[in-house]
């Protein structure tokens, strides 16, 4: 018996490594157990990305709203390209959300996806640079990565992806993110989801400690990202930012606009959504706010046109975040879209006036 | 891997319970694969100079016992040494030593020609180095036969459960080990799984509690007054302590309930009444290591006096440069070596002129004390980063801003307090258990149980690395 229970404990346990060895399997079970509400679903970001690390239960709030589908009469003419991270592929994963689009290619960023794509000519192709602030200096002041993400040599050959067979089976092998997976699959469970809160709470209220990753507001009730306050990360909105430094990353998207402008794409934007303590709390513990973004978007050099969203969200304070999450709620992402929409739906009636 | 994650509980789990069900002549392989797979999941290139060293130690002893002349054996011992130490050197040192010749030819307005690497440091190298020495020592000195199978060997260099942190092995303890069919234990598994349980109690509840309040003062010690800064670096005291005496015990309880005895490396050291009590019970496999390896060989104590001082302090400058490349390591080394040359002193004063020391209770507590508190002072070295932040920390420490209130902001009372209690409770427990007895089965599990329940409840699960990882 003790035997049996043996082999059934190993067998368990080398599924659970195995699953937990590949993204994709990974990512396949929690969008179901995201969307369960069952005891078995997942918690971990159903009240928030803060929230799925803090396990205060005072910030357990499920993000409400609705959200209203673009209303626009305009021909479906566009091919739109985004290089983007999570606040665009979390929220507007299809073409529906966008005014005149007829087909979304979304290449994320923190899974340093590249664009090798040809374009179909008799479409209007538009490619938008997102970036949230937090990512804009990590990725653009000296990334090889960020180099390249244009590729102008198509390929498809077998050559390529043999090449990228043995990266997935080495990805497998040796997978840095295998612990946060294995948290996934063996810790989080709604089931679980009172106890955590229990421990969470008794060390806050006993030793006034949460997750080191997290940080509250001055009024303790918002959640922020504590890469976007520790003043030492590059991702903080109060590290200096030197004009130089500016220069560099206007360089950096000039690139890219002018490499995206000779693979063809017609038009090409550029968005940076702010941090959340930048817009609500910009003097957090008396830390200077660097202005990253609008530095940016202010400066001569800079080509890509963009979508002023520090302007937007600024305007909407409060609304725009969630008070547990790293990203906006859907009426923040509501007013950003809106605004990208009167430029694409702008970028249709241009291309039928040329005609 | 980390003792303190997930993926190491799946990997000890499965490794664990697959070493049951195999047969025993596969057991060998078994392990060595699961000790390339731990050591290659920090940087998988690294394993490539693990492997360098181990065919160069294998075919070393090989050709250390085949060979009867002399000198022909002292080439061979001195290759196996050079590879070694070689590559200790140019991963660990290489880097200093170029930072230090900069500096020197600064004087000259001049710069090194040599460029820096930028490479990371691969995981536990002093470790796996120094047991692979003492492997060649031992057979060139005639104490231990040259093992013969090849995978023995590197399972002897590489064994998962003290690969990155030791405790480092001799091959008189743990090679015969290999060859043994080890059978299946219900008194090992228990003793080991507690022990297990123990460590990590250790590491995460007491070790990174303590951490959280130990790096928020040591990043900024010139925003700190004095007070605080003595209390903290009495908490690091136990920091460092239960980090690596935590690692060791996970160590040493995952092989046991294989059925392996790995050698103890802590003795409950700060109740030591003296410097050299100290160090033969704090990590106590590096410091028989120095000893046999080092200061015998340059002659011990049955040399003149002045000599004899000489080589404690050779065997702790170097044992200070063993932890790191950074002088803040070397003073800490240098200051125990002159610390234990004073004891030395002391000792053979009080034997010529037969003064004698009363040993009751009062003067036990005040010896305990007393060496406590050198070694805490000797601690601030070897926590800096650099010696300037040392000297900000000392003159702090010993000034008036030492009568100042403790800032409650880097800790809450509560927490101050629930660390304090904790330290209290760890040094009563290893005072009257070095192990928790699991003879009656029933308070094995009451006792295992409520461990990983407070593990889990007052852990800190951040990922926290092990201190000794970076030696």
């Amino acid at each position: 018996m003790r035997k049996v229970i043996g082999y059934i404990i190993l067998g368990i346990c080398i599924l659970i490594y195995f699953v937990s060895s590949s993204q994709k399997l990974t990512f396949k079970l929690n969008l179901l157990k995201e969307q369960s509400n069952s005891f078995w679903g997942s918690d971990k970001h159903r009240y928030g990305d803060l929230f799925g690390l803090t396990y205060l239960s005072s910030f357990k709030r499920r993000s409400t709203g609705s959200f209203k589908l673009p209303d626009c009469s305009v021909q479906k003419k566009i091919d739109l390209y985004e290089i983007c991270d999570s606040y665009m592929f979390l929220f507007f994963n299809s073409a529906k959300y966008y005014c005149g689009v007829e087909k979304l290619t979304q290449i994320k960023t923190n899974e340093q996806e590249t664009l090798a794509a040809k374009l179909d000519t008799s479409k209007i192709n538009v490619l938008l640079l997102e970036f949230s602030e937090r990512n804009v200096r990590v990725l653009l002041e000296d990334s090889d990565y960020m180099k390249n993400i244009i590729s102008e040599n198509y390929s498809n050959n077998s050559k390529s992806k043999l090449k990228e067979k043995i990266k997935d089976a080495y990805h497998f092998l040796f997978n840095k993110d295998i612990n946060t997976n294995l948290e996934y699959h063996i810790c989080d469970y709604a089931v679980f989801t009172p106890i955590k809160e229990f421990k969470a709470n008794l060390n806050y209220k006993l030793f006034n400690t949460i997750d080191k990753d997290v940080k509250l507001s001055k009024s303790g009730n918002q959640l922020f990202y504590a890469p976007t306050i520790d003043s030492s990360k590059i991702s903080s909105s109060f590290q200096h930012v030197t004009d130089s430094e500016i220069k560099v990353i206007v360089a950096s998207l000039n690139k890219i606009y002018l490499k995206a402008k000779k693979l063809g794409f017609n038009k090409i934007y550029l968005s940076i959504i702010p941090n959340p303590v930048s817009i609500l709390e910009p003097d957090y513990n008396k830390l200077k706010y660097n202005y990253l973004i609008t530095r940016i978007q202010n400066s001569q050099e800079l080509l890509v046109p963009y979508v002023d969203a520090f302007s937007l969200l600024n305007a909407a304070k409060k609304d725009a975040y969630s008070p547990s999450d790293t990203h906006w709620t859907w009426h923040g992402a509501y007013i950003w879209l809106d605004k990208f929409n009167y430029d694409l739906a702008n970028a249709i009636k241009e291309k039928i006036k040329t005609n | 891997m980390l003792y303190n994650s997930l993926q190491f509980l799946l990997f000890y789990i499965i490794i664990t319970l697959l070493y049951w069900y195999i047969p025993n002549k596969n057991r060998w392989l078994l392990l060595l694969l699961a000790s390339c797979y731990f050591y290659m999941s920090f940087v998988p290139a690294y394993i490539l100079i693990l492997g360098f060293t181990i065919c160069i130690d294998y075919c070393a002893g090989i050709f250390l016992e085949k060979t009867t002349n002399h000198a022909a054996k002292k080439t061979l011992l001195i290759i196996s040494l050079i590879a070694n130490i070689g590559v200790l050197v140019f991963f660990k040192y290489f880097n200093f030593l170029n930072h230090n010749l900069d500096n020197l030819l600064g004087y000259t307005a001049h710069h090194t020609p040599f460029p820096f690497l930028t490479m990371l440091l691969p995981i536990g190298l002093s470790f796996h180095t120094f047991q692979a020495m003492s492997y060649t020592i031992e057979v060139y000195r005639g104490n231990y036969k040259a093992e013969k199978h090849f995978g023995i060997y590197a399972l002897y260099v590489m064994f998962y459960p003290q690969l990155v942190a030791g405790p480092i092995e001799r091959p008189q303890n743990i090679l015969w080990q290999f060859h043994k069919e080890q059978q299946y234990s219900f008194e090992n598994l228990k003793s080991g799984l507690m022990q297990m349980a123990f460590g990590l109690f250790k590491k995460v509840v007491i070790a990174d509690r303590i951490a959280q309040i130990v790096d928020k003062v040591y990043a900024d010690p010139r925003s700190e007054n004095g007070s605080t800064l003595l209390i903290v670096t009495i908490l690091y005291s136990f920091q460092i302590y239960c980090d690596f005496s935590g690692y060791s015990d996970i160590g040493i309880g995952a092989a046991r309930t294989m059925g392996y005895k790995l050698v103890n490396n802590f003795n409950v050291p700060y109740l030591s009444k003296s410097l050299s009590e100290f160090w033969s019970k704090w990590h106590m496999s590096l410091s028989t290591w120095f000893r046999d390896y080092l200061y015998f060989p340059l002659g011990g104590s049955r040399v003149p006096i002045p000599r004899k001082y000489l080589n404690l302090m050779i065997v702790f400058l170097i044992s200070g440069l063993w932890h790191g490349a950074n002088w803040t390591f070397v003073i800490w080394g240098a200051l125990h070596g002159a610390l234990l040359i004073i004891e030395h002193l002391k000792n053979d004063c009080f034997k010529k002129y037969t003064f004698g020391t009363r040993n009751n209770r009062i003067t036990s507590i005040l010896h305990i004390s007393g060496i406590f508190f050198l070694v805490t002072f000797t601690w601030i070295f070897f926590r800096s980063p650099n010696l300037h932040i040392a000297k900000i920390i000392l003159q702090k420490i010993f000034s008036f801003s030492i009568l100042a209130q403790f800032n409650y902001s880097v800790a809450t009372l509560p927490l101050l307090i629930f660390s304090f209690a904790l330290i209290i409770s760890l040094m009563i427990k290893e005072y009257y258990f070095l192990v928790i007895p699991t003879k009656n089965t029933k308070s094995f599990y009451i006792t295992f149980i409520l461990l990983l329940v407070s593990v889990y409840i007052f852990g800190v699960f951040n990922n926290t690395q092990f201190i000794y990882f970076q030696f």
